[in-house]
């Protein structure tokens, strides 16, 4: 567990806004309630339909976690939009379709959503498999596609613009915290599919330029019950703090078993298990510990309070609201921007202004960059307080993702 | 020293698990000749009645786990199986692929996708030769394998299980004596189901409980059916105590995933060898005789 103390020395760690400063410069940014766009160039409007979005989400099977939080997001940006007059002046037109977290349904029903209902923007899903599937679909269809998910989909395209955080945006400001908090050694544990691999290379770059050394790394497979044989490899290794990147329902076993186990005892843990969507199962595990996420929905300003407030109305509840259902929300008003400002529906037109707006939201100052279609937006500094409150205690610096990527 | 005494405890926790869940496994399979693929559901429905009555004390919430687990398999058998005997048993295996979905999408539309977590009635952990163990885990195998015990012994020690045996082997004799065959067999397939349920609910406070959660338990516990005698009702001891050694041992010593390809090459090398289980019998009892008044 950590300590006021340790609060107050993360919170002064670095010369960042403070609350009152990002409360008064989210509403000087601000126009309306929510949010403002910047933008080079305006087309007229030349379209005489309204705008189709398909929206692919597992909200069934074992993402439907993230699948229905995914849908709920969107469907909120989309009621956002369409209340602010909409798409070149139409309300948006909506397809959800439920892929199972299944990658060859997604490729099915993106097909779908692409011939039979002639989407004009795919957004979605959760998996990577499962979007690399809807993406190549997109991508051959020339219809624009974007991810809201955390981590890197093994894919790109010209028209393909995800906007959840990438793995250097997770984990740059995040280590050397830990690191100075807890110590050098570092146990890294995951499941064993594309992300958790990914996340920590590139965590281990982060914690050896730290000064950092990785005294552990273990996987297992999706479904992993019994994680007591990982528990015991990671307790003879004898880190000072865990970064884990096991997800789903493995996500709960592992925190639970290991904190039976004593392996959280005066040790650090952060990463994927604390996530908004497992603070309600894991409770005191977390309160008290830190992470960098895209968003939390204790995020000061008037932006974040509009959809807090509109996100209580449609789903009722008290437990924090997760990054993907607030990426999504935050998606669909800047494709609604990016749309908007390209005059049409034109892929090529549409792709052209997702590099060039910015949109001042629930995820900060939100954009792409062009080379790599890597998103740009201000990561939060959170401590997880008691009832699962995800404190906001700094907003940290948009982090400027370089590696290369072929999206051209 | 300290690893072998914490492999041995591990070894015991999985092997008190998996004996629960494949005891009962085996004995709707074996006995039966029903194919269970809703076997780990209905584990997963024991993890959910867990945590849905977090204000019932811990002990009361396992009896209502078992009274629910009863009632689903009589439910399920008078309902969906009883009628499909007679087709065969792919007709069983789909119908039971089809409750297992229905049973979980049904825990979803209740309890939503997010995990849930259970917390265990014993906290904190022992010293055992000096390693510091989940207490709560030592009781809960401890707590399965003493069930798996009792009921061999009805079924071997008293009339019911006279009874029950007789109407497995042979229905028409049994029915001829007088044995009513068909509650016999609703029985059965409700104890069977019972105890998945009762295993659940035991391994809830370990689980990040989801309506998926039972789908990583189906394969381990089918195997450890398959490695003993077909019809035996002490082979799924046997192989879920083959299980547990291997799973741990695996993956003690190997990558996780490594670990788990080498679990199932071995089951199945094994299962290939000796296809009719281990050819001694698990359970040497001699069954109990009325005798003739």
């Amino acid at each position: 567990m950590e300590t006021a103390s340790t609060t107050r020395r993360l919170t002064g760690r670095r010369a960042l806004a403070s609350t009152a400063a990002i409360a008064a410069a989210t509403l000087a940014l601000t126009a309306c309630a929510g949010g403002s766009f910047s933008q080079e160039g305006e087309g007229a409007p030349t379209e005489e339909r309204a705008f189709r979005l398909g929206i692919i989400a597992p909200t069934t099977g074992v993402a439907s976690l993230e699948g229905n939080s995914l849908v709920a997001g969107a469907k909120l940006g989309v009621e956002a939009v369409n209340g602010a007059g909409g798409i070149l002046g139409m309300d948006i037109e909506v397809v959800i379709v439920d892929d199972k977290s299944d990658a060859a349904t997604s490729t099915q029903v993106a097909q779908q959503l692409v011939r039979q209902d002639e989407v004009d923007f795919m957004l979605g899903t959760i998996a990577g498999d499962t979007s690399v599937a809807a993406g190549s679909v997109a991508a051959e269809a020339g219809v624009p596609f974007s991810t809201v998910v955390n981590g890197t989909v093994e894919f790109c395209s010209p028209h393909f613009w995800p906007f959840g955080a990438s793995e250097l945006m997770m984990v740059q400001d995040l280590v050397p915290l830990m690191i100075e908090e807890y110590g050098p050694r570092v146990g890294l544990v995951g499941n064993d599919y594309i992300f958790p691999h990914t996340y920590h290379a590139v965590a281990t770059e982060a914690i050896l330029a730290a000064g950092g050394e990785v005294v552990a790394e273990e996987y297992s497979p999706l479904g992993t019950a019994d994680w007591q044989p990982v528990i015991g490899k990671l307790e003879t290794a004898n880190p000072d703090w865990i970064l884990n990147a096991v997800v789903g329902g493995d996500a709960v076993a592992f925190m639970n078993q290991a904190s039976q186990f004593g392996l959280l005892d005066g040790r650090g843990v952060t990463g994927t298990a604390s996530q908004q969507e497992f603070a309600p199962a894991l409770g005191e595990i977390l309160e008290g510990r830190n992470t960098v996420l895209q968003y939390s929905d204790q995020i000061p300003g008037a932006a974040n309070e509009a959809f807090v407030k509109a996100y209580r109305a449609a789903n009722g509840g008290t437990d924090s609201i997760s990054a993907i259902a607030a990426t999504s929300y935050e998606a669909v008003r800047f494709i609604a921007a990016a749309v908007n400002a390209a005059g049409s529906y034109d892929a090529d037109a549409i792709s052209a202004q997702m590099s060039q707006i910015r949109l001042d939201g629930v995820l900060g100052d939100l954009g792409f960059r062009g080379d790599n279609h890597y998103v740009q937006s201000n990561m939060v500094l959170v401590q997880i307080d008691e009832g699962g409150v995800y404190t906001a205690l700094e907003i940290l610096d948009v982090i400027d993702d370089a590696t290369p990527r072929a999206c051209a | 020293m300290e690893p072998l005494v914490l492999f041995l405890l591990s070894v015991f926790s999985a092997f008190g698990f998996y004996a629960l869940l494949a005891w009962g496994l085996g004995l709707i399979f074996g006995q039966l000749g029903v194919v269970n693929v809703a076997h780990g559901d209905m584990a997963m429905i024991g993890a959910f009645i867990m945590f849905a009555f977090p204000e019932v004390p811990f002990v009361l919430r396992l009896l209502i786990a078992i009274v629910a687990g009863l009632l689903l398999g009589v439910i399920i058998e008078r309902l969906l199986l009883s009628g499909l005997y007679r087709h065969g048993m792919l007709a069983t295996l789909l119908a039971m692929w089809g409750a297992a979905i229905v049973m979980r999408q049904s825990m979803e539309a209740v309890f939503g996708p997010t995990p849930r977590t259970v917390a265990p009635v014993v906290t904190g952990t022992v010293e055992v030769l000096g390693v510091n163990y989940p207490t709560y885990r030592l009781v809960s195998a401890a707590v399965s394998l003493l069930i798996v015990a009792v009921l061999i012994v009805v079924m071997y020690r008293t009339s019911l299980g006279l009874r029950l045996r007789a109407s497995i082997d042979n229905r028409s004799m049994a029915a001829g004596f007088g044995i009513p065959t068909g509650a016999m067999i609703t029985g059965t397939f409700a104890v069977g189901t019972a105890l998945a349920v009762l295993a659940g609910a035991l391994q809830s406070p370990m689980l990040g409980v989801t309506p998926q959660v039972g789908l990583s338990f189906l394969a381990p516990t089918f195997f450890a059916v398959l490695l003993g005698r077909p019809g035996s009702l002490g082979g799924p001891i046997f192989g879920a105590f083959v299980v547990a050694v291997l799973d741990i041992g695996l993956r003690t010593i190997l990558p996780e995933t490594v670990a788990g390809v080498l679990f199932f090459i071995a089951l199945i090398v094994l299962i290939a060898l000796q296809p009719q289980g281990p050819n001694w019998r698990f359970t040497a009892w001699k069954p109990l005789q009325r005798r003739a008044a």
